[in-house]
């Protein structure tokens, strides 16, 4: 890398996974960051590729299509993303679950904004979801279903699973300073920016501290939101949001928005998700067998929880002139 | 169609033939060897595994039938992201050391720097390996020719990576124009464009060249090389015929950054037929990205991505009445029919769940998995070492082209080994 006097931002957007990721860079050289930043977009749309449900060749539709019929073989990296995957399945109790493509097709919410489904679909989809259905075997590297009609839906892990696998690669890079979010609902922050204690982002919820937008400094540390702002329909007077309860088969309504604080993206996108389904209450107790976890909720009577050891001291007021706009 | 197309299409099928019994031959031998060895799996060698290797890296992890017992590379951040998905296969830096120490390998996959490609498949067909490798064969007209010949020679499997071969989309799309449902076809116009630097982040100018080997012409063809070839290779597939011309403008206009390779590549192939392919590729803008359109007197093609294959017939062409039938979208103010290779395939319930899984492959995926089956089997590979020979001139003489600024012909003596 040669050096320049001033520290430079470079920034780079490309659309992914159905939405825009866009990466912030710090550092000497202009031209290096634009190298590492292109370099680690390339293996976001690899992902993209490997990952997609719209695309009919990816790993993830050949699973969906075979899975059921016969154990198919995947590559290591992709297996341990379903291992993990896995994991946060045992460790919500179920309130994780990347097994429901079913129900998310039901309900409508793969391609639209959502539609009711009928007692038999909605009983049909519920018998052909939860990982229960779904057996990994590690000495084969194979996934496959315990019958038809199963299908696997990375969108509530994917974008922080490739966020990480960018950061990885930026780090590789050198590069140590950096902000990367995934459609705005999931972000990593690397290092911390010229000048500043951390990358100062406002909380996605819209939280406010004493009138003004609340904003949180983030080092070495992601965030993830899930909320049904964009994606719910209304029937009967009644919201249904597009994040479901896999346990009870239907939108989950124990919180109107969550935002998680974790290690990595892969994390505080699955655990945001989680979060949601599972409530305050559980994910208190979640956060405190994981102290590297804490979160803010907004309940459906409105209230704001924070959880975990996020704390109301480090949620400050917003002030315009320090914010990093991507 | 013309004369001359028919000649050689009578050419490429006396060659093909010719060359298929000969192959069958020698890999019977072969077969036996390794039916009595007991293998299940084909033991493979991958020669670098920057992006492109670690993608034929991962496919291969996905298959059954085929393990990737060695890997090479000199640049250790290649060698250290690779093992992420081949973990257990021993580690080189020199392709020589590889193919001296790991005798068992059955064939090797070549995705190395451009230069690197006739020498790494000369040494892997030497040491009696079947050979994987990307298009172009090499950086020159006569490495291409070399490598050829020792390929033709050998009686050894050597499959050309162009994957569009190995696609339902492609071959449907080719059954269509044989089928006269865009009548003559008389012009084809393909695309890669991208909106990035091409540049990778080098720890250091010692390892600028080996990183950044696509940027200069010691290593490299440029887009031509990179792209044009695959993109070339399915007009030499679809009309039977090499190009006997070729006019081109290129130049570095968006990336002043020491590099040696075009940046912006515009280039026109005459083909004996008259049909005239117009190739553009670009890294300063990604609209329309990539594609492919086959356009005749009643009706174009178009195929993006590799993935959407849509057919916008001219009014006055006769329609059919599977039209009707068939989806469609509307582009702009055209409507175009959907091309959907599995459409019309009867399939028996017994089988559809085997149909479902055979269709959920990528062209890549289906492009090594004929790899192996054409080594198991003893079949020629769809992409055969003279389809490598034939895109790899076009696609180097077009740089010529417009190095030179003149028109270039491409005598029959080019494709010829």
């Amino acid at each position: 890398m040669s050096s320049h006097s001033t520290p430079q931002l470079f920034k780079l957007a490309r659309h992914a996974m159905g939405t825009v990721f866009e990466f912030a860079l710090v550092g000497d050289d202009p031209r290096y960051l634009q190298s590492a930043a292109e370099e680690a977009m390339e293996e976001v749309e690899r992902l993209d590729r490997q990952l997609s449900l719209f695309n009919p060749t990816s790993d993830l539709s050949r699973i969906n299509a075979a899975a059921a019929y016969e154990p198919v073989r995947l590559e290591p990296r992709l297996f341990r993303l379903l291992q993990r995957a896995q994991e946060f399945h045992r460790e919500t109790e179920g309130a994780f679950d990347i097994a429901t493509g079913a129900l998310k097709s039901c309900w409508g919410f793969k391609e639209g904004t959502g539609r009711m489904p009928t007692p038999e679909e909605l009983s049909r989809a519920t018998e052909n979801s939860g990982f229960h259905h779904v057996v990994l075997e590690e000495r084969h590297r194979t996934v496959s279903f315990t019958h038809e009609g199963v299908a696997l839906d990375l969108g509530a892990i994917g974008k922080g699973y490739a966020v990480d696998r960018a950061v990885d690669l930026l780090v590789e890079k050198g590069v140590e300073s950096a902000l990367l979010h995934g459609g705005g609902s999931t972000m990593y922050a690397l290092g911390i920016p010229p000048d500043q204690p951390g990358w100062k982002v406002s909380l996605p919820g819209g939280q406010k501290v004493g009138g003004s937008r609340a904003y949180v400094s983030l080092t070495d540390r992601a965030l993830s939101v899930s909320s049904d702002t964009y994606q719910s329909f209304e029937s009967e007077e009644t919201r249904f949001g597009h994040i479901l309860d896999p346990r009870l088969g239907e939108p989950a309504r124990a919180a109107t928005s969550v935002t998680v604080l974790a290690p990595s993206a892969t994390d505080s996108d699955a655990l945001s998700t989680a979060f949601y389904v599972l409530g305050a209450s559980r994910a208190t107790q979640y956060c405190e067998t994981h102290p590297l976890v804490a979160a803010v909720l907004e309940t459906p009577e409105g209230r704001t929880v924070f959880v975990g050891q996020i704390g109301h001291e480090s949620i400050t007021a917003h002030s315009t002139h320090e914010e990093v706009e991507l | 169609m013309t004369e001359g197309l028919k000649i050689n299409r009578r050419d490429f099928m006396k060659e093909a033939a010719a060359t298929a019994a000969a192959f069958s031959l020698l890999l019977a031998e072969e077969d036996n060897a390794r039916a009595q060895a007991g293998g299940e799996s084909l033991l493979c060698g991958v020669i670098g595994v920057g992006v492109h290797g670690r993608e034929l890296l991962t496919q291969l992890a996905g298959m059954k039938n085929a393990q990737v017992v060695a890997i090479c590379d000199p640049y250790a951040p290649s060698i250290k992201k690779a093992t992420e998905i081949a973990g257990e296969a021993a580690t080189y830096d020199d392709y020589r050391k590889m193919l001296d120490q790991e005798k068992p390998i059955q064939a090797v996959l070549v995705a190395t720097p451009l230069h690197l490609h006739t020498p790494a498949c000369l040494e892997s067909l030497k040491a009696g390996k079947h050979v994987f490798c990307e298009p172009p064969l090499g950086l020159t007209v006569d490495q291409c020719k070399e490598l050829a010949k020792a390929a033709s020679d050998s009686g050894k499997v050597f499959q050309v990576g162009h994957q569009r071969r190995s696609s339902p989309l492609y071959r449907h799309a080719l059954n269509f124009i044989k089928n006269g449902l865009i009548g003559d076809m008389t012009h084809v116009r393909s695309q890669w464009h991208r909106n990035e630097s091409w540049r990778k982040a080098a720890p250091n100018p010692e390892q600028e060249k080996l990183v950044n080997w696509r940027l200069y012409k010691e290593s490299s063809g440029g887009l031509m090389a990179e792209y044009g070839s695959h993109q070339i290779d399915v007009v030499n597939w679809y009309t039977k015929s090499v190009p006997r011309s070729v006019v081109g403008i290129g130049g570095i206009d968006r990336w002043k950054d020491g590099r040696e390779v075009y940046d912006n590549v515009q280039v026109i192939y005459e083909y004996p037929s008259g049909v005239k392919m117009v190739y553009t590729s670009i890294l300063s803008n990604t609209h329309w990205s990539e594609f492919d359109e086959y356009i005749g007197t009643d009706g174009a093609i178009r195929i993006s991505r590799q993935q959407k294959g849509l057919l916008f017939k001219e009014p006055e062409a006769i329609h059919m009445g599977w039209e009707e039938l068939a989806h469609k979208e509307q582009v702009g103010d055209e409507q175009g029919i959907i091309l959907d290779p599995n459409a019309t395939r009867l399939v028996k319930p017994e089988e559809e769940a085997a149909v479902k899984a055979e269709i959920a492959r990528s062209d890549f995926r289906r492009e090594l998995e004929d790899f192996v089956s054409c080594i198991k089997e003893g079949k020629q590979p769809a992409s055969t070492v003279s389809d490598g020979l034939r895109s790899s001139v076009a696609a180097l003489k077009a740089n010529e082209a417009m190095e030179k600024g003149t028109r270039v012909q491409l005598g029959e003596e080019l494709f010829t080994f």
